[in-house]
């Protein structure tokens, strides 16, 4: 898909333009981002969600520029504030994007903070090596930061492992802020937590974005995590967008097979008299050799003739909802 | 299997240690078809060249040029006596010479020669002499008066039988003012030096030299003489494929036999040091408990001896009382070093157990219903192959390392050559001083660094290749 | 049928005493899937292990059909063994992964001799992976555990439980670490097992959104007590304990149109110190009153099949 132009893009933060990023291995190419185009405008929540191969970590790795030696951008783009992000000097990259202008909450963000570090020797070092500010102006951010999160003051002159793993996760997300970003990326941030905790979290997280309003694009797995906090959702399946769109939409009229398949593979209390749990027969495709056309073929209950042998384009269908499915297409 | 091979072949250092340990273990299998000489540091094997003899090959080097290599010929006569009447063809192996009473005929042998001086000269003939004590015979060479046969000597002449077959043997080692004319006119304080000089003096360099013998009628009848065509034999400087020690003993077959008994001692000890730490380190990681820290203590008990110094002393100790307990001093190396060695080992193999009993499947397999013993046997122990193997390849080096470190000090082997000795007793001959005796010192130097990396890429290939569970922590 | 009666485990760690366990009581009857339910450190993996003999109490028994579990030898522990089986959470920490997937299967026909010849063997596991899914199985069967995703390897760590014909199988967190999509179809074996072999069932989780679709009743768990239990409709339809309410109002909802409410977790905002001595709940709990700082509350029955620890009721 050449230079898909967004329409519903209003205030438009980050693109990413056919973005294509491949791991070289001894036998070929993994195809783990393969023509991705997606958006986030400033102040919104885009949830990305995908399951285990999906690409989504490559995605939010290849916007850090923090992917693995043997990861390679084959072709696309993506943009900051109009900016091109990739092809910036590295050194400008890491000293005036990362954690000034985008966050990163990565996956086993309990695990990111330094063992042997106090909670709040950590947090200086990342003001001060971003920021010109004295010790005791970056203290007093440190400290409001946390109340912010809720967690006690006192906690910054401990250690992690002093610390719960909510507590934790509370401070990562602190830490995030500490710069005023416009965006924060977050990749799995809630899956190592009890299922308690997660909601206090997500609460905090929503009750942040929608106070200091800034943009963020939220990984998960978890599906229903994203219907709540999320403006925008991208379906992500073996390397590709299947589907992007307004959340009510995508919610309400899912259009991609995978999408209704799994959603209907959630556990939803609400109706466990009524249905029965599904599960997607078949496994996810070998990304060094993906199947010829669309890439869900094999397990799709739809699939048609043209589905093996042509990819389907990603299309509008109404209003803020693409979808890429030939089924979908022909209506 | 075929994956394993696969990817151990894909090691370019596995490669490497195969190769290595291929061509140590080559030669020391092959050590008695690739010389003679299966322990050059007894006395009848040495001087198979001069002491110090460079490589063969090392002649292609400019400073190593002329050396001399040994050289065993016949001499043969120079043409011009065919024709006279005094000397005839007796048969394919001896020479007639017939001398009127009161002349004296003169036999010459023209010596070819290529190089520098040899280390010594040596040449032999056998002598018939006539039947009467009027003759007498006279070896030149060069012009240097050399040896006087006579049936009545006088010093510094030597006895001939007459009538006889005398065997005969020019030696430049055993000239002395008493057996050598030349040796006699010497100056006193050269008399002693002569037989390092002569071979100097005789033959000083390339180009042709006589031979000549004299042989002297005083009676008053022709008398005849036989005389076997002349061997020249001399110790040249430059043998083999590694030249020779200080005893003139081939290097080569003291590198090759040291690798065969340095190769055999450490694979033995190894298995011995494996197979203790084997089974005390299993015992203790699985049984756990009591059977744990008392094999902790027993373990640790041995691991604080010192092992080095302990070894000196108990070789020491058992050397002086050695012919009393009739104990071969390599079996009593072998088993004081494995003995100190095992400690490592168990200690190793029981932290490894530890980590393998705590893991899942462990337990699933209890829960599975299987008794410990088979636990034991098919998830612990097949787990441990990676690790027994790197083991296995780190105390072969380490065994090697000890052992030449003993024999390097003169402590341990003394006996035959090990590549500790062979550094020993070269560095006791400040052969290592402006590259000097190189081809003594590097082989086994080498060769103990080598084996050592080969050993540790081999243990460091099994290691990855056989633990599915990474174990290096990459 | 199975039964724990009052299980405590403490573990002792670096002076400090941890009760895993601390007087749980656990039934599991014939044809019925018993769900577990609770976060890390509320002892329900511990629970699930001590039922098995692969913990052993300081105090309270399991009973197998009547039986004293700890006290089995020989031929009858054995036996017992082989009855009660456990799947674990990571398959890839669960199974030697040096083996052949045909071997790991074979692994407890071996122990317990249930094949008399190879030709028995091999259609035994062949068996045991079509029951799993796994289609085709000669191509399973002498594959590597390395080869097969996480799902496909869960299959066979089942698979190997299943051969072995258990009556009741410990499933611990089984789907925690698999995709969604393929949860469902690992949920469905254990429910085949009970509903064609009549295998009782405990399946542990900290989801119990999950419990909802296939548990028949429910106990749910907090720092080493169970502090209600009852049937999955009466607990999931009127859950009692705050901490219940709590882990269900936690569970998010598929439906953007509820973003507008906030999430309702009724938790305190700030947590208290645990005296030691009182619920342990308190400290978390919004309806705390001054006797639940004081003791413990013991297991009530408020209704037929509905069980709760709380001075509310």
């Amino acid at each position: 898909m050449s230079n898909l132009i967004f329409e519903e893009s209003t205030d438009n933060l980050l693109q990413v333009n056919s973005l294509k990023t491949y791991y070289k291995t001894k036998t070929g190419f993994v195809k783990a981002v393969d023509d991705v185009s997606l958006f986030v405008d400033r102040a919104k929540v885009l949830g990305v969600a995908g399951e285990s191969g999906c690409g989504k970590s490559t995605l939010v790795t290849a916007i850090f520029r923090v992917t693995p030696r043997n990861a390679q951008v084959m072709s696309g783009e993506v943009k900051y504030k109009g900016q091109d992000i990739l092809n910036m000097d590295l050194k400008v990259f890491r000293r005036d994007i990362v954690w000034k202008e985008i966050a990163y909450i990565p996956q086993a963000s309990m695990d990111v903070l330094d063992p042997v570090y106090k909670i709040k020797d950590q947090m200086l070092e990342t003001i001060l090596e971003h920021e010109d500010l004295s010790k005791a102006d970056a203290l007093e951010r440190i400290y409001k930061a946390l109340e912010n999160v809720g967690v006690p003051a006192e906690k910054a002159d401990m250690f992690p492992h002093e610390l719960s793993g909510g507590q934790r996760q509370r401070v990562v997300i602190a830490m995030a802020l500490l710069l005023n970003p416009s965006m924060i990326v977050s990749d799995e941030a809630t899956t190592a937590l009890d299922v308690i905790t997660q909601a206090k979290i997500l609460e905090l997280m929503k009750s942040l974005q929608e106070n200091r309003k800034f943009s963020m694009m939220f990984v998960t797995h978890d599906l229903s995590l994203l219907a709540n906090i999320s403006d925008s959702i991208a379906i992500m399946y073996a390397g590709k967008l299947v589907e992007f769109g307004d959340v009510e939409k995508v919610f309400g009229n899912p259009l991609h097979p995978y999408t209704q398949l799994l959603l209907k593979a959630i556990p939803d209390l609400r109706f466990r008299k009524q249905r029965r749990l599904v599960a997607i027969p078949g496994f996810p495709p070998d990304l060094e050799n993906p199947p010829k056309g669309c890439r869900f073929a094999p397990r799709c209950p739809l699939a048609m003739p043209i589905c093996r042998e042509v990819e389907p384009e990603f299309s509008r269908v109404e209003g803020f909802h693409y979808v890429a499915c030939h089924a979908v297409n022909k209506k | 299997m075929n994956e394993l091979l696969r990817d151990l072949m894909s090691r370019k250092t596995f490669i490497f240690s195969l190769v290595v340990i291929g061509f140590f273990a080559v030669l020391a299998v092959a050590a008695p078809f690739l010389t003679p000489y299966n322990n050059p540091y007894r006395v009848g094997q040495q001087f198979v060249a001069a002491p110090y003899a460079v490589p063969a090959w090392a002649t292609v080097f400019p400073q190593y040029k002329n050396l001399p290599p040994d050289v065993r010929i016949t001499l043969t006569p120079s043409l011009a006596y065919e024709s006279s009447g005094e000397v005839s063809q007796f048969n394919s192996s001896t020479l007639k010479v017939t001398v009127p009473p009161g002349d004296t005929v003169n036999l010459t042998f023209p010596l070819r020669w290529n190089w520098s001086s040899p280390y010594d000269v040596r040449l032999s003939f056998t002598l018939v002499t006539p039947n009467t004590q009027y003759f007498q015979v006279n070896l030149f060479v060069r012009d240097f008066y050399l040896m006087s046969l006579s049936p009545l000597p006088i010093p510094p002449e030597v006895t001939v039988v007459p009538g006889k077959p005398n065997p005969v043997i020019f030696s430049t080692e055993l000239v002395n003012p008493g057996n050598s004319p030349y040796v006699a006119s010497l100056p006193v304080q050269d008399q002693s030096l002569a037989s390092l000089e002569l071979p100097k003096v005789l033959l000083p360099k390339p180009g042709t030299y006589n031979v000549t013998l004299s042989f002297v009628n005083t009676g008053k009848t022709t008398e005849m003489f036989l005389v076997t065509l002349p061997g020249y034999s001399s110790l040249g400087y430059a043998y083999g494929r590694l030249g020779t020690d200080d005893n003139g003993a081939s290097v080569f077959s003291e590198f090759v036999y040291g690798a065969r008994f340095d190769l055999y001692l450490s694979l033995v000890a190894s298995a011995i040091i494996i197979g203790i730490g084997l089974i005390i380190g299993l015992l203790a990681g699985y049984v756990g408990g009591f059977t744990d820290l008392t094999l902790n203590a027993f373990t640790d008990f041995f691991l604080l001896i010192p092992g080095l110094p302990l070894l000196i002393v108990l070789i020491s100790i058992f050397d002086i009382t050695g012919t009393i307990v009739n104990v071969n001093k390599a079996v009593l190396i072998l088993l004081i070093i494995s003995l100190l060695s095992w400690p490592g080992t168990a200690k190793i193999i029981r932290g490894q157990t530890l980590t393998l009993r705590n893991r899942t499947f462990v337990e699933a397999a209890r829960a599975l219903g299987e008794s410990r013993m088979r636990i034991l046997f098919k998830h612990i122990v097949p787990n441990l192959m990676g690790i027994l193997f790197a083991q296995l390849a780190y105390d072969v080096p380490g065994v090697i390392l000890a052992e030449s470190g003993l024999d390097f000090l003169g402590l341990g082997i003394t006996e035959f050559p090990t590549w500790g000795n062979m550094l020993g007793y070269a560095t006791n001959n400040v052969s290592f001083v402006n590259g000097f005796a190189w081809w003594w010192v590097l082989p086994p130097g080498l060769g103990i660094v080598f084996i050592s990396v080969a050993f540790y890429y081999f243990g460091t290939a099994m290691l990855d290749v056989l633990s599915p569970y990474k174990l290096r922590g990459e | 049928m199975i039964e724990g009666k009052d299980l405590r485990v403490y573990f002792k760690t670096r002076g400090v005493e941890v009760r895993a366990l601390d007087g749980v009581s656990v039934a599991v009857k014939e044809k019925e899937i018993v769900g577990v339910v609770g976060e890390s450190g509320s002892g329900k993996t511990t629970l699930g292990r001590t039922l098995l003999n692969l913990q052993r109490p300081v105090g309270g028994e399991v009973l197998w059909n009547g039986k004293n579990v700890f006290k089995l030898r020989g031929r009858e522990e054995r036996e017992f063994r082989r009855r009660n089986q456990i799947i674990y959470q990571n398959p890839y920490e669960a199974i030697d992964i040096r083996l052949k997937v045909y071997d790991v299967i074979a692994e407890g026909i071996r122990v317990h001799r249930l094949a008399s010849n190879k030709e028995e063997e091999k259609e035994m596991v062949m068996n045991a992976l079509r029951d799993v899914g796994l289609n085709p199985e000669e191509e399973y069967a002498y594959s590597l555990p390395n080869q097969l995703s996480g799902g496909q390897l869960q299959r066979v760590a089942i698979a190997r439980a299943l051969v072995l014909n258990p009556t009741f199988i410990v499933a611990d967190e089984p789907v925690s670490m698999l995709d969604m999509s393929v949860r469902a179809g690992i949920l469905e074996i254990f429910q085949r097992q009970r509903e064609e072999k009549g295998t009782e069932i405990l399946m542990i989780t900290h989801d119990i959104s999950t419990l909802g679709y296939i548990a028949d009743r429910i106990y749910v768990m907090y720092q080493g007590k169970v502090i209600e239990h009852g049937s999955a409709d009466a607990l999931l339809e009127k859950p009692l304990h705050p901490y219940t309410q709590a882990l269900i109002t936690a569970v998010p909802i598929p439906d953007p149109s509820e973003r507008a409410k906030p999430f309702s977790v009724k938790i305190k905002e700030k947590e208290e110190e645990y005296n030691g001595k009182g619920c342990k709940y308190y400290p978390r709990c919004p309806f705390a009153m001054q006797s639940c700082r004081e003791k413990e509350p013991e297991l009530k029955g408020v209704s037929s099949d509905h069980y709760v620890a709380c001075y509310l009721y």
